[in-house]
């Protein structure tokens, strides 16, 4: 039995080392040179020059690095909140199986498939102040012309609008394959007991669909802090505008190591993304654990 | 956003003796796949491109698609008639990125054809790029053939890493008919200009602005051009560098120039100005502001009106060039302009330096290859005397030909932070325009290293 035991254990260690070494490879080492780079100055052509943690105090004294913050989290509040009720309220209302809601589910569903490129590229269209649709729409409501990807006021909810179009569907199927994998017997006894809809919702399903909202909110937090296609896509030649407004913290990256040839730099903010990456998930995990408790 | 993997519980198993074995359709499978990777690797190694025996270039352009390609290929068409031993393969990549990831990766092509001199500064101190001095010497190549700033912005620290074509440069861009409606002649200063500009506004009865005066910042770096800014300094005596060659973002020309800028958003409405923007159609294409007849002067370089006559002959035929004019508080900066060339250069690495340098030195010193070229391209020839070509007997290209050949016409610095400091340059312009930061403050602002 043990031999035996051993033998599958060599099999999995079989099947696995090809995903092994494609994480050693492309994910650890790169990442423990990207840790030592941030200590350095670096331009790719020459060797790095060790010198502390000068890219890190720069960062800190840089108002553009604290821009890219802002606008990233920002977006990151915004993005995330109203992913989650957009995708949660049509899951709901969409929640049923039957071919009319099937047919819907699809269509909001197929932006999703749509490369993040050709989003950017259609809703640069659409959002124009002038002829974009939007703005029409919002001219019959009354409300002047917005300039959405001018303005550096609105530039952000711009590019949120292009995500989360895109986004939105992906959020509706996890919470609609959850609902209907929500135990019948809770929701009847719920119902037996006096509580309405709203109620059963808030006390009963929510707390019920606990670990789907939670790989939700994990997911598109990173995606927020790492956002960077869309923002890339509308304004490739003049990264952040209008007025570095959209200016992400992956846009600043890109900009710090293949404009400003400062890999040092790009390392050390990558590094400090990865440290609020991981410290933010943890919270969001340890916040579930004591909500389980 | 990524979708969670839902694994199945029971594993696939290995045979009951825990041996790992290839059953008969493993084997037949392991067959097909080498059979498939031994035939991409036939056609992936044989040879399209390139001939046995020769000298295989690869260049990589900045000039994308288009009749700007097809004029490059009959140009290296050109020289492999006269050089049979050689063989030179173009491929457009836009993206500076993938250049460098391409030289650090080893895998550099022989030379890069770089859409401005933008980068160079930075790539150059860091050693991305190979000096020219030693070759250029060596071949007698004699530089003074070429305009004198396009040949400037190709060096960095006393040495030359690049050989100018094509040079590009900006002028003051009239739409004559909108100017005669109105009653007004040419400005001759910026003060006047923004005078006219007021006069030459127009909004609907909505507040949408439907005709502009002029546009200060449009084209900019989001149409893939020079940031304006540094050509509006010059216009008020600023040199943005000092005589060490140290950045000085913020003189007191450098201010002026940039509260004269912003003094067009502030009086016709920051939102208005980038509605109307953002409504025109695409740069150089019969929407884009000028050729649609919507704006009555804009800073722009000969090649604006070239794509006019293709797109828009009426509007084209109504439109003249002529220097940009000064500030009344700098006069004897008329005519101001930066001025810029398309820059060849040898990445470092390359198996090829001295044929590829010979290519360049041909490429950029041939008078009739560069008037073809120029003809096809409205761009400005790198070189100071061209046989003459049918643009150069345009009223508008001949002016930009003078201005670029002009005391005004200045090359930006090349150092190893030039890049960082156009590029916060530009961006404390937009903060200044679009957000309302004070130009003082916003030029103060500009970080260098």
């Amino acid at each position: 039995m043990q031999g035996k035991k051993f033998d599958e254990r060599k099999q999995a260690m079989l099947y696995l080392g090809p995903w092994g070494i494609g994480v050693v490879w492309l994910v650890l080492i790169p990442s423990f040179l990207a840790l030592f780079w941030s200590f350095t100055q670096f331009n790719l052509f020459t060797s790095p020059k060790w010198v502390g943690l000068e890219n890190y105090t720069e960062l800190f004294n840089d108002p553009v690095f604290l821009k890219s913050i802002r606008n990233t989290l920002s977006m990151t509040l915004i993005g995330v909140v109203a992913g989650l009720v957009m995708g949660l309220g049509t899951a709901v209302l969409l929640q049923k199986d039957t071919a009319s809601l099937r047919f819907f589910r699809s269509m909001i569903f197929l932006p999703a498939i749509v490369p993040p490129v050709t989003t950017g590229i259609v809703w640069t269209f659409i959002l124009n102040p002038n002829y974009g649709l939007l703005d029409i729409f919002l001219k019959h409501l009354g409300i002047a012309p917005i300039g959405w990807l001018s303005d550096p006021n609105f530039a952000k909810y711009g590019l949120l609008i292009m995500v989360l179009w895109g986004g939105v569907g992906q959020i509706m199927m996890t919470f609609v394959a959850s609902l209907n994998s929500l135990p019948e017997e809770v929701l009847e006894a719920a119902s037996l007991d006096g509580a309405g809809r709203i109620r059963t919702f808030i006390s009963v399903i929510l707390p019920l669909m606990r670990p789907i909202l939670l790989y939700n909110v994990v997911i598109a937090t990173l995606f927020y802090l790492q956002f960077f296609e869309q923002a890339f896509v509308v304004s490739p030649t003049d990264l952040g505008a209008p007025a570095r407004s959209t200016l992400t913290y992956a846009l600043y990256i890109y900009q710090q190591a293949f404009t400003f040839l400062k890999m040092g730099s790009a390392a050390a903010m990558s590094v400090l993304l990865l440290i609020v990456s991981s410290t933010v998930i943890g919270i969001f995990f340890s916040i579930n654990k004591r909500l389980e408790k | 956003m990524s979708k969670s993997f839902n694994g199945s519980k029971n594993g696939s198993a290995g045979s009951d003796r825990g041996r790992f074995t290839l059953s008969f359709r493993s084997k037949g499978l392991t067959a097909s796949i080498a059979a498939v990777v031994l035939l991409m690797a036939s056609v992936f190694t044989g040879s399209n491109a390139f001939a046995a025996g020769k000298i295989n270039l690869v260049m990589w352009q900045q000039w994308g698609g288009g009749h700007e390609e097809d004029n490059l290929k009959a140009l290296i068409a050109s020289y492999v008639k006269t050089h049979p031993n050689v063989s030179i393969k173009e491929v457009p990549v836009t993206n500076n990125a993938k250049i460098l990831a391409a030289i650090t990766g080893g895998n550099a092509p022989d030379i890069v054809d770089l859409g401005s001199s933008l980068p160079l500064g930075g790539w150059a101190a860091a050693g991305a790029l190979v000096p020219l001095d030693g070759m250029i010497k060596k071949s007698g190549l004699n530089t003074n053939l070429y305009i004198h700033s396009a040949l400037t912005a190709m060096q960095e620290g006393g040495k030359t890493y690049g050989l100018p074509f094509q040079a590009f440069n900006a002028g003051l861009l009239y739409n004559k008919k909108l100017l005669a409606a109105a009653g007004l002649k040419p400005p001759t200063t910026l003060e006047a200009l923004f005078a006219d500009a007021k006069r030459l506004t127009k909004k609907n009865s909505s507040g949408q602005i439907t005709q502009m005066g002029f546009l200060p910042a449009y084209p900019g770096p989001d149409q893939g051009q020079t940031c304006p800014l540094i050509s509006y300094g010059y216009a008020f005596g600023a040199s943005w560098f000092d005589a060490k060659g140290n950045p000085t973002p913020n003189t007191p020309q450098a201010v002026a120039a940039l509260k004269w800028e912003k003094s067009f958003y502030d009086t016709f409405g920051v939102k208005s100005v980038q509605n109307f923007v953002q409504s025109a159609g695409s740069y150089l294409t019969a929407g884009d502001p000028l050729e649609s007849g919507k704006v009555a002067m804009m800073f722009d370089g000969p090649w604006s009106v070239q794509y006019a006559i293709a797109n828009n002959p009426k509007v084209a035929s109504q439109l003249v060039a002529m220097p940009l004019p000064a500030s009344q508080t700098s006069p004897s900066s008329v005519g101001s302009t930066y001025i810029d060339a398309n820059a060849q250069v040898i990445p470092s690495g390359t198996k090829n330096i001295q044929a590829a340098f010979d290519f360049i030195k041909w490429e950029t010193t041939n008078g009739v290859e560069t008037a073809k070229f120029s003809q096809a391209v409205a761009n400005i020839p790198q070189l100071k005397s061209v046989p003459s070509f049918a643009l150069l007997k345009q009223p508008y290209f001949a002016t930009f030909v003078k201005i670029a050949q002009g005391a005004g016409a200045k090359s930006w610095i090349q150092t190893k932070t030039s890049t960082t400091y156009g590029t916060n340059l530009c961006a404390a312009q937009d903060a200044s325009l679009l957000t309302g930061v004070s130009p003082a403050k916003a030029l103060a602002g500009v970080t260098i290293q």
